[in-house]
């Protein structure tokens, strides 16, 4: 199977559909880990819950937001990389129904 | 001594940002207006201002990063954007006003009524910012600033009714006048809370090299300079108050504002107004043209410094020039410079948000700023009085627009 | 060591091995194929890939202003990240930044504009 260069900054915010054609959230984070000189990607995070970690994660932890209960309607999933086809890099496709994800621990 | 020299940056980004033709222009205007009645716009002001600034410090002495770098960083260049653009160009529209302030300092001065001072005075400032590293901006800026001083000795010489005065320090309504009274309050809040002076604050602490060991001084040096600040703000709105009120003259030009210090300090008064207005506005120049630059340049990574030569620092000093010359631009096309003064520090106060908003998430992040973060009461009171200022200026400023 | 890609890598300063500064990660690049992990390339900088990032109405605009001002045309500069040397508060690359392409416009500019400012 061949191998094409995807910008990473441009998958950011798609929407990505589930095998069913269901919305699963859009990409929010990508975790990785650097193995000598290279840095493999691991999974892919969607939803709210992804964006609040990456853009506001110190806010959401603020004592006034938990008590109203505002994280708890935040919600994400972690996808593993072989989760999800990027053949088409604009029209991200889950390989599995998203029932089968796993939520983003908090 | 050190430390005795850090708190020059305070006192210099207090002189350059805070007494400048903004805070003239709005504290003057509503002293003629209300009496001591609009004081309290000035406290909070500086209230916020104090909070603010202690906060770009600590955030470039913790993080080594200055507040236009974080902000990208954190939140990505599509937003980064828009505060980008939106600081840029009222920086530039900031600084038409400043060289509106030199202009008439140096009318008064010569007597001449001349369109070119705005050019020439933005070719002085670029001069200096070209050739000058920013110890000898800093230093010189702070010397000359105490010239401003002239304002609370003039306080002094009035024998002000204190109690009368400390009472405008609480929130009232305006007995006469409402639309104008609050338009008032909201560019005296936006003349205080400058965004770009928090920009060069922390631009300046990491260009001083500072690190966590810092963070005290910081605090000092951010109290000490902004109240430095607000207390200039407060004499000039006393003066304006026992000088206009009496004599019932109302501000609607500039050039109004000048016999201010007349009645006190007689001919002296008129020559110590004209000096401490065109350092005033001339160190804010050189302050807005900066931030402008360092906020481009951070934001790109690209090389800045105001310490090396131009040609080693090049995009960056090529910013702060263009800066000037639109300044200048609009100087030479000759709008109304109490106008754009006044419009100017409202719109200010409506575009806090996007700046400020973003900045209080940095400085709970302890990526950021590790075990520094915020307390409470100050994410609190920052909130509020931006909030307060946000929904004033959304108010008043059509208001004022339909009414004029 | 784990790294959140667009926390910890996307926006961040780069800077060469004198610890001068490039630019800053404008755009991440990744090989992508659909049996093996996908591996993280190369950090891009330039306006064609700043471009990019914006919503659409402005991509036109900005990419023809990119080109326009841009001396090497319209091809966005990459860094491969195997010579990342530190991954800290900047990106240290291991490259000589005197004579890296990353700094081509602060060269031109320098050359054709400030150069020839006196005093400069």
């Amino acid at each position: 199977m061949s191998t094409r260069n995807i910008n990473v900054e441009l998958l950011l915010d798609k929407e990505v559909k589930d095998s069913e054609g269901r919305n699963a959230g859009r990409i929010e984070e990508i975790r990785a880990r650097r193995e000598g000189e290279e840095i493999v990607v691991e999974a892919y995070h969607l939803g709210p819950a992804a964006l609040l970690e990456r853009l506001a994660a110190p806010v959401m932890r603020l004592s006034l937001l938990r008590a109203l209960g505002f994280h708890r309607h935040a919600h994400g999933w972690r996808v593993r990389w072989e989760q999800l086809d990027l053949s088409d890099p604009e029209k991200p496709v889950l390989r599995c129904p998203r029932d089968e994800l796993v939520k983003l621990a908090r | 001594m050190k430390k005795l020299l850090e708190i020059t940056l305070g006192i210099v980004t207090s002189i350059g940002g805070f007494l400048e033709v903004g805070s003239l222009a709005t504290s003057a205007q509503a002293g003629a207006a209300f009496g001591y009645q609009l004081l309290w716009a000035i406290v909070l002001g500086t209230v916020c201002l104090i909070f603010l600034v202690e906060m770009s410090g600590r955030l470039a002495a913790v993080s080594k990063q200055p507040l236009a770098g974080a902000m990208r960083e954190r939140f990505g260049y599509p937003f980064f954007l828009i505060p980008l653009v939106a600081m840029s160009l009222l920086g530039v529209l900031v600084l038409a006003s400043e060289l509106g302030g030199l202009s008439l300092a140096l009318q008064l001065v010569t007597g001449i009524s001349f369109p070119w001072w705005a050019p020439l005075g933005a070719f002085a400032a670029w001069l200096l910012l070209w050739k000058g590293t920013f110890s000898v901006i800093e230093k010189g800026a702070s010397l000359f600033g105490l010239i401003t001083l002239v304002f609370v000795v003039a306080v002094f010489r009035l024998h002000p009714d204190w109690t009368r005065a400390a009472a405008g320090a609480l929130p009232s309504m305006p007995r006469h006048e409402p639309m104008r009274y609050w338009f008032i309050a909201v560019s005296i809040m936006g003349a205080s809370i400058a965004p770009y002076l928090l920009y060069f604050y922390s631009a300046g602490a990491v260009e001083d090299k500072w690190n966590e060991t810092d963070v005290p001084v910081n605090r000092v040096t951010a109290t000490l300079g902004m109240l430095f600040g607000g207390a200039l703000s407060i004499a000039v709105l006393v003066v304006a108050a026992l000088v206009f009120v009496p004599r019932g003259i109302r501000i609607e030009r500039f050039d109004q504002i000048a016999p201010m210090l007349t009645p006190i300090m007689s001919r002296w008064g008129f020559f110590l107004f004209a000096a401490a207005l065109g350092i005033a506005c001339f160190g804010a120049m050189l302050e807005i043209a900066l931030s402008v630059a360092y906020l481009v340049a951070q934001g790109f990574g690209w090389k800045w410094t105001e310490d090396a030569r131009p040609r080693d620092v090049a995009r960056f000093s090529l910013v702060y020039t263009a800066t000037l010359i639109g300044g200048a631009l609009i100087g030479i096309v000759g709008v109304d410079p109490l106008a754009i003064t006044l419009m100017s520090m409202a719109l200010t106060s409506a575009l806090l948000p996007i700046a400020i908003v973003p900045f209080l998430i940095l400085m709970n992040d302890p990526h950021f700023v590790g075990k520094h973060g915020n307390g409470w009461i100050s994410n609190t009171v920052v909130c509020a009085i931006v909030a307060l200022a946000f929904v004033l200026a959304v108010v008043s400023i059509p208001l004022e627009l339909m009414g004029s | 060591m784990d790294i959140d890609v667009i926390r910890d890598l996307l926006d961040k300063q780069l800077v060469d091995r004198e610890g001068e500064p490039l630019g800053r990660v404008d755009g991440i690049v990744m090989a992508y194929s659909a049996d093996a992990p996908p591996r993280i390339t190369c950090f891009e900088l330039g306006a064609q890939t700043l471009a990019r990032r914006l919503p659409r109405p402005f991509q036109g605009a900005l990419a023809w202003l990119g080109h326009r001002l841009s001396p090497r045309g319209s091809s966005p500069y990459r860094l491969e990240v195997s010579r990342i040397i530190q991954l800290g508060r900047t990106i240290k690359i291991d490259i000589d930044g005197t004579r890296s392409a990353a700094r081509e416009t602060e060269r031109w500019v320098r050359d054709h504009i400030v150069a020839r400012i006196p005093g400069s």
